[in-house]
């Protein structure tokens, strides 16, 4: 993860900005359905080349300039280098994903008119040169690159950087009040505060350097996320309007009111990058509540993205049209805007329900939502004593379809991913027809190896409850592989692919079918649905009651409603003398189902359903004698319950 | 460089297909007397109009796996039992039974009988307490027979959803959700009355003595 030494503020190289002092309790509102957000992605519009301010050897002139006798001599230290990477294959972009480095489609020198979702038109099979700002000792990856310049990035408000703007003929705006090299009091006021602390070692240049250096190292110490599951009504700032702070919301349709953005729901743990128009950027994430704050004053214009990647996953998607191969191998990123000052600390970016399939409102819905679902997966799996899914997964978010699967590639490793997608992919295939227009390129299991995301989840939903609905599912299946391991899995994949699908009781392997289907459906597709929305659904009944209603997926096959009947209260219990049906989720078959079981927990059932575990029957077996003695039933009892699946 | 789908026109629209199923309740009243008969009566043709591709198609033999709900919401929390305030009226040519929830709420699910190339089902409800009760009449095709073909079904659209229009749009009451304490109704519901409320079948009514 990088963050740049990042206290530098704002310039603009061509126009110079007015600088208006803040106004407080000004809010600037992103909406994904607005005009801030075209229906389709933008191109970067870019203008003549800029000298390069930033330069090591500009910047020593500078400081020869400012600084003059007291300088001890020699080149200024090189802060970082702006590289430009030539990636020629998706494994390059996989390797440089592994950096977390932020990198850019358009040269950092270039003067932008327009900012947009990418720069560069490409053919099919091109990838595009990609641009950086890494530090000095960066673990370059195999991958092509050249550096541009090793840079000084000083702070923006010193005398050194107005010096370096003006040996390269670039507009400087900042300093703006000062004329000389006299100093004010420096306190949380002064627009250069905490940088002015500093100002006592102007002419002792190394000393300067080191109180930088400190600030900066003080100043990104985030604050730990809420430890309560209230969100503030105005989330945190840094303390200055120029500070930048701001939340991400996301319209549920469920629990949200449209058009209410007090409504709607925090979107956790995404990547928010500021940037000025040089080098300097800066990282953060939102936390629980969505919100996010930078400790860093910006200046003139500020460009702002939100990239659906964290330490627990990264998320891809296209929208429809206008994407080449290289933006399926990336994180979803939105180009929120630009952020004309002086105002930073109130940005709302609020991504609401969409209206038209794979725009880029649909992929940030979309994302966002599946995002929550993972975050939100994984605070169920704690609470209930169960394995979470794996961190760093690969997510893929389907503009399209309403399926998904998790064949969980990257962690199985090629060798049994081969085995288990080798035999059977075709190109009609369910999981291949999201990647269909790649088939001109890739054949089957070429899109299976390069583009296969451990997670794929289908988001052509308008029910936030049904989306996470089958997110939920998904994600249980990888929680499900921490369980299993990956032989195991592969076995499941195998299954699955030579079924196209979940086949019936007479597919091959159909018993481990049935094992990690039902719980995945019951689990994610039905009962974490339920603890996210409880009464209030799209369904008009709880999650709940439609689980209880549930029998298998298919005659015999997938038996959803057994997990449920084995923790919900028995039927003996129940007061009332009527049966209760239950219907097969495809088939349209329905029966009585006797249920005197209760009390086993999701722990117990997780841990019966490990990797020696293929049948519905070896589950029974093992659930029995691992864990009956804990509740009140006998297994006569549970045996009569799974006999009715 | 353009990449283009190779979905069809017609099959590029939001979510699932939505149809719309008729449901008439009878006597439309806001406020009902102990023992009174409200008839709620569903009769259509195999051809139903569906509303993302503002179409009809033909559902032959189709599921619609259509449920009730009676939940009294006088008090902060609705007692989704309220089924058990009325006595439930249903001819035994319908499958349509009981459903007790291990959460102690009650229903009443079946299927819709389908002859001659339409589709009925029809029970009465009569009150035998007093109170403020929410009543829906819905189907449950989100999660059950989604994937049910028919002619002109586009491949890889689920069914997926359904809107009981309920007494052919009127207001059904709606007013009476306010009267709820329970916030699941008074604030809610009303956060998105289409969606919420009349999507489902929604009725509110009242019963004196």
């Amino acid at each position: 993860m990088l963050i740049l030494a990042a206290f530098v503020l704002l310039s603009n190289a061509c126009e110079p900005d007015p600088d208006p002092e803040p106004e407080p309790d000004t809010s600037i509102e992103f909406n994904i359905n607005d005009e801030t957000h075209p229906a389709a992605p933008v191109q970067t519009v870019l203008d003549k080349e800029r000298v390069n301010p930033y330069t090591v050897d500009n910047m020593t002139q500078a400081a020869d300039n400012v600084y003059g006798v007291s300088r001890t001599g020699g080149p200024v230290p090189t802060t970082n280098l702006y590289v430009k990477f030539t990636p020629s294959s998706l494994d390059d972009i996989e390797a440089m994903y592994d950096t977390d480095e932020t990198f850019y489609d358009f040269p950092l020198t270039r003067e932008v008119v327009t900012m947009g979702d990418y720069y560069q038109d490409l053919a099919d099979d091109e990838f595009p040169e990609l641009y950086a700002v890494v530090p000095p000792n960066f673990q370059f990856p195999s991958v092509a690159y050249e550096i541009l310049a090793p840079l000084h990035i000083a702070p923006y408000d010193t005398y050194l950087v107005q010096e370096a703007f003006a040996l390269t003929n670039n507009t400087y705006d900042g300093l703006s009040t000062q004329t000389s090299q006299s100093f004010t009091i420096c306190e949380i006021d002064d627009p250069n505060y905490p940088q002015c602390t500093c100002d006592q070692f102007i002419g002792n240049f190394i000393a300067y350097d080191e109180c930088i250096a400190n600030l900066t190292l003080d100043n990104y110490t985030d604050p730990p996320p809420p430890t309560d599951t209230s969100c503030p009504s105005s989330c945190p700032t840094y303390g200055h309007h120029r500070k930048p702070a701001g939340r991400v919301l996301v319209e549920d349709t469920e629990l949200s009111i449209p058009g209410n953005t007090d409504t709607y729901e925090p979107v956790r743990r995404v990547k928010i990058i500021m940037k000025d128009t040089w080098f300097t950027e800066d990282e953060t994430w939102t936390d629980d509540c969505g919100c996010w704050r930078i400790n860093d004053k910006y200046r003139g214009k500020a460009w702002m993205w939100v990239k659906f990647k964290n330490d627990r996953c990264r998320i891809r998607g296209t929208t429809a049209n206008w994407r080449v191969i290289y933006q399926w191998a990336i994180a979803v990123k939105d180009y929120v805007g630009v952020i004309n000052g002086p105002n930073f600390d109130n940005i709302n970016v609020n991504y609401e329900l969409w209206a038209d399939q794979g725009s880029p409102a649909h992929i940030y819905w979309g994302a966002a939502t599946v995002n929550n679902a993972l975050h939100e997966f994984h605070d169920y799996a704690v609470n209930d004593g169960i394995d979470a899914p794996p961190t760093r997964l690969d997510m893929f978010v389907g503009r399209n379809v309403r399926f998904g699967y998790a064949f969980m590639p990257h962690f199985m490793g090629p060798q049994l991913t081969n085995y288990a997608l080798g035999n059977g992919l075709e190109g009609n295939h369910f999981s291949i027809s999201p990647f269909g227009v790649l088939l001109s390129v890739f054949s089957p299991l070429g899109i299976a190896n390069q583009f296969f995301p451990d997670v794929f989840v289908g988001i052509n939903f308008d029910d936030s409850d049904d989306l996470k609905s089958l997110a939920y599912h998904e994600i249980a299946h990888a929680s499900h592989y921490s369980n299993v391991g990956a032989i195991y899995w592969s076995e499941v994949v195998a299954a699955e692919v030579a079924a196209d699908g979940h086949g019936d009781l007479n597919s091959n392997d159909a018993g481990r079918i049935a094992c990690v289907e039902s719980w995945a459906e019951y689990l994610g597709g039905h009962h974490y649905v339920h603890r996210t929305y409880g009464i209030n659904t799209s369904l008009g009944e709880t999650w709940e009651a439609r689980l209880e209603r549930t029998w298998n997926e298919t005659p015999a096959h997938i038996p959803i409603g057994l997990h449920h009947d084995l923790v919900d209260i028995g039927e003996a219990a129940i007061p009332w003398d009527a049966m209760n049906t239950a219907c097969n989720q495809l088939a349209p078959r329905c029966t009585a189902i006797p249920d005197f079981v209760e009390g086993f927990t999701n722990a117990q059932m997780f841990q019966s359903l490990g990797s020696n575990v293929t049948t519905i029957d070896q589950y029974r077996i093992r659930l029995t004698n691992n864990h009956l003695g804990t509740t009140t039933n006998t297994a006569a009892e549970v045996d009569l319950l799974f006999s009715n699946y | 460089m353009l990449i283009t789908s190779c979905t069809k026109k017609e099959c590029r629209f939001p979510g699932a297909y939505k149809f719309t199923i008729p449901v008439e309740l009878s006597p439309i009243k806001e406020v009902y007397n102990i023992g009174d008969t409200i008839s709620i009566t569903s009769i259509f043709s195999d051809r139903l109009y569906e509303e993302k591709t503002d179409r009809e198609y033909d559902l032959v033999n189709f599921k619609f796996y259509p449920a009730m709900r009676l939940r009294e919401i006088s008090d902060s929390i609705a007692d989704e039992a309220g089924a058990l305030y009325f006595d439930i009226a249903i001819n035994d040519e319908f499958n349509f039974n009981q459903f007790n929830y291990s959460d102690g709420a009650i229903g009443y699910i079946g299927d819709y009988n389908y002859e001659n190339n339409s589709y009925k089902l029809n029970y009465k409800i009569i009150p035998q307490s007093s109170g403020l009760f929410h009543f829906s009449h819905l189907t449950a095709l989100t999660t059950l027979g989604h994937d049910q073909e028919f002619e002109g079904k586009c491949r890889n659209v689920d069914v997926g959803d359904s809107v009981v229009e309920l007494n052919n749009g009127a207001s059904n009451n709606f007013h009476l959700v306010n009267e709820s304490p329970d916030p699941h109704y008074n604030e809610w519901m009303l956060g998105n009355p289409e969606a919420r409320f009349h999507k489902h079948g929604g009725y509110c009514f009242r019963v004196v003595e």
